[in-house]
């Protein structure tokens, strides 16, 4: 505007005090734009300020307002698949318009629609009741990005400056815009990418095919979808289905039209990226369904109800497609796992499941408990044999690896011992045929193996170790001592070479022996030495407890409370205690009652329950009255002999005297001892020749009265 | 063992009740039973109280028995008290010992009579 030079021109009164009233407007006007111009940049700064797209309506609406007393300003952006502008939240002067806009299609004949068409502002002018509204394009350039409206005053007039004006906040939007867009594509594909990452760690960790359906629900919930539905196809079975949420609004799930699952089941067929299905159900859900596909087979879908999220919004077909291959695979290595994990079960279950040999003068006791967290069983093993009439061997091995495999090698190294045991001499020639036996078979090289061969007759034990932790040896009274002579490595190690070498010790009656693997010994967090001096301390505790209970009690107190990360697999041997109850009674009645509390003791230290000793005790005092009795007529000086040993579990008692048998006196009497005793005791036999032998057996711990 | 100890009479109810100590055996049985039989008038009822009896072999039987058959025999109701749980319940039990006349012990005898 040229400013107006009074020196040349004269105006009459009226005519300047219209011009006068023409330069306040315009100069007001030039303020109202200043004004405006420094709201514009007030607003370009908020934009920048902004890290995602549905933030850009909140200073949008502020420079309306502020700018251009807008009363509502309403902001769509462009739908990134559909050709439609999305709408996005409003707060402002009509909180009762809470309800959503719906998607305006691109070929729409409103203004908005026209907006994006004409790349430029559209006008709609107002009437008595509402006032204009301009909608103006979001431009980065020559690309929309969506539309912003505002609606002005009744009887608000616009000029060409303030129309210019919102150009200029529809292309300063537009940047902004276009700028987030670019910060958000680069978050989302860093979200996806690490959702992804989590995701396939996670079922990685999680055990089991059905297992780890459920977990995937649960770990779609609700960051990809509201609502997460997996139908697997099991061989033979009917359909499997886990939803999450499991109290969602979707109880029991939805069923999925066969035209859908047909064309699901189409696309998971090919090689190629899998497409989803979108399924539109009668009552107006929508849902996106895709095959779970491994190996060129489906094994069944994933339905997804589509979440209201960040992460969500982002989640792009091609997003889904990845999702769902790397799930249908983890779910489908999980089965396979299973499949193998189920053979190698069984194979190890029919190798451990032996039978060991019967023979009063040892008794064995062994444990298997495989790792937590693994599909997969390991190949530890243990054996018991008779290597001759007079000799057991027994072994504790473990196998390098895990699965079939191992389990499958495990049977072969344990025949290999038993046959090579029994067929050589001790256990260092066992160690170099062993060596000589994984030289053809490469699935046994580098196992590990503790052996130990114990003669019966003296309590001579010859042991060796290959790559193994050291047998334990617990002698009467509890104390514990390890076996680290003859250390050697493990089996078809080179560097072991062929330095097989044994040790002997000779193990006093009422010994017993431990042999286990390395689960068993080790535990995050704890030195070895450590373990192994814990296991001595508790074997040593335990040294009384009976064999039965023995393994068990040593497995819970060695492994985590959770169970071990290893398989552990434990063998204990009681060499019998030989060391039997032995009195001489005097005949006289009167030492019954020091013979029935000695004879309790013993059986008490022996771990032998009240009812069995009390029963075994009364039958003891019975034969010995008997004996004295009718055998020795009172005579003092002969004493009776009483012999009791605990075998296993049965206690066998020897009652003899040297007398000559009478038949009693009176029948009553004897008869009501020898009733008793045959109550008493299982077994019972009354050996009549140079004096009388009565043998009784009564079984222990089988929970009778 | 003291034999005086192992036998105690008293009346309860109108009824004569025989406590048994400690363990009766071939070592003291005839010596119980003598007692017992002098001691015990077994007018109107008789309670053979075992429940502080800790053993009792055949020979304690045979002494029990014939308490039991001379108390009958002058004419009283007998009954024997023994703990459904201890050792000389069970010893009775594996005898077929008189299972009519077992009770719980003392008080369950004199109701059982009165």
């Amino acid at each position: 505007m040229p400013e107006p030079q009074p020196d040349m021109t004269v105006f009459d009164v009226a005519a300047r005090r219209a011009y006068e009233r023409e330069l306040l407007a315009e100069r007001r006007r030039a303020e109202r734009n200043a004004t405006r111009i420094r709201l514009l940049q007030e607003m370009v700064v908020r934009c920048a300020a902004i890290e995602r797209a549905e933030q850009i309506r909140d200073p949008i609406a502020w420079l309306g307002g502020e700018a251009f007393a807008a009363t509502r300003t309403r902001v769509w952006l462009l739908h990134p698949q559909e050709a439609a502008l999305r709408p996005l939240g409003h707060r402002d002067a009509h909180p009762a318009d809470g309800a959503q806009d719906p998607l305006i299609s691109l070929d729409d004949p409103g203004p908005e629609a026209r907006a994006v068409a004409r790349l430029d502002i559209v006008r709609v002018d107002g009437d008595a009741e509402d006032g204009p509204r301009v909608v103006m394009p979001l431009l980065a350039g020559r690309r929309v990005l969506g539309v912003v409206a505002f609606a002005l005053s009744p009887g608000c007039a616009l000029d060409d400056d303030e129309i210019e004006l919102m150009r200029t906040i529809g292309r300063q939007t537009g940047q902004a815009l276009d700028r987030i867009r670019l910060l958000e594509e680069t978050t989302r594909q860093d979200r996806l990418a690490g959702f992804l990452a989590r995701l396939s760690r996670d079922l990685d960790e999680t055990v089991g095919f059905t297992g780890r359906a459920r977990r995937l629900v649960e770990l779609l919930v609700p960051d990809i979808a509201a609502y997460a539905q997996i139908d697997l196809d099991l061989a033979g079975e009917p359909g499997w289905r886990s939803v999450a949420p499991a109290d969602g609004p979707h109880p029991g799930g939805w069923t999925i039209p066969h035209d859908v699952l047909a064309a699901v089941h189409t696309a998971g067929r090919g090689s190629e990226a899998v497409t989803a299905v979108q399924l539109l159900a009668a009552d107006g859900r929508r849902a996106t369904v895709l095959p779970l596909r491994a190996r060129n087979a489906v094994l069944g879908t994933l339905l997804l109800v589509a979440a209201d999220t960040a992460i969500a919004d982002h989640a792009c077909p091609e997003f889904l497609a990845d999702l769902a291959d790397r799930a249908g695979l983890s779910l489908d290595n999980a089965r396979l796992g299973e499949r193998d994990r189920e053979v190698a079960l069984t194979l190890q279950r029919s190798l451990l499941a032996g039978e060991w040999p019967a023979d009063p003068r040892y008794h064995v006791v062994t444990a298997y408990r495989p790792a937590v967290h693994s599909l997969e069983v390991g190949g530890d093993w243990y054996d018991v044999f008779a290597t001759s009439a007079e000799s057991v061997g027994i072994v504790v091995g473990d196998v390098v690896g895990r699965g079939l495999r191992a389990a499958s090698a495990m049977g072969q190294l344990r025949s290999a011992v038993r046959a090579l045991a029994t067929a050589h001499d001790g256990p260092a020639e066992l160690l170099r045929h062993m060596d000589d036996f994984v030289a053809s078979f490469a699935a046994g090289r580098m196992t590990t193996l503790a052996y130990a061969e114990l003669s019966l007759a003296t309590g001579v034990l010859r042991y060796a170790c290959a790559g193994h932790p050291p047998p334990l040896l617990v002698e009467p009274g509890g104390v514990p001592s390890y076996l680290w002579e003859a250390r050697s490595g493990p089996l078809g190690a080179t560097a072991a070479g062929r330095a097989r070498s044994e040790a002997s010790v000779r193990v006093p009656h009422g010994s017993r022996l431990v042999l286990y693997t390395d689960g068993l010994v080790e535990r995050r967090g704890e030195r070895f030495r450590d373990a192994l001096d814990r296991l001595a301390a508790l074997a040593a505790e335990h040294w009384q407890t009976p064999l039965p209970a023995l393994a068990g009690r040593l497995s819970d107190a060695m492994l985590p409370s959770g169970g071990g990360h290893d398989d552990m697999c434990l063998l204990a041997l009681d060499y019998t205690d030989a060391a039997p109850f032995r009195a001489d009674v005097p005949a006289r009645m009167s030492a019954l009652a020091g013979l029935r509390a000695a004879l309790d003791a013993w059986l008490g230290e022996r771990g032998v329950g009240d009812y069995d000793r009390f029963g075994i005790v009364l039958a003891t005092a019975e034969a010995v009255a008997n004996a004295i009795e009718h055998g020795y007529e009172f005579d003092e000086v002969r004493p009776v002999g009483v012999l009791a040993q605990v075998d296993g579990d049965s206690v066998a008692v020897r009652v003899s005297d040297s007398g000559k048998w009478r038949p009693p006196r009176v029948a009553l009497r004897r008869g009501r001892g020898l009733a008793l005793i045959g109550r008493l005791m299982d077994e019972l036999v009354i050996d009549r020749g140079t004096g009388t032998t009565v043998l009784m057996r009564r079984r222990t711990g089988v929970g009778r009265r | 063992m003291d034999e005086e100890r192992q036998v105690r009479v008293f009346t309860a109810n109108g009824c004569e009740v025989v406590r048994l100590l400690g363990e009766i055996d071939h070592a003291n049985a005839p010596l119980v039973e003598r007692d017992v039989l002098a001691g015990v008038r077994a007018a109107t009822g008789v309670v053979v109280d075992l429940t502080e009896t800790t053993f009792l072999d055949s020979a304690g039987l045979l002494c029990l028995d014939r308490m039991v058959t001379a108390f009958s025999d002058r004419g009283a109701p007998v009954r024997v008290a023994a703990p459904t749980d201890g050792m000389v319940r069970y010893t009775l039990e594996l005898i077929g010992f008189l299972p009519d006349l077992l009770t719980e012990n003392v008080e369950t005898a004199l109701a059982e009579m009165a």
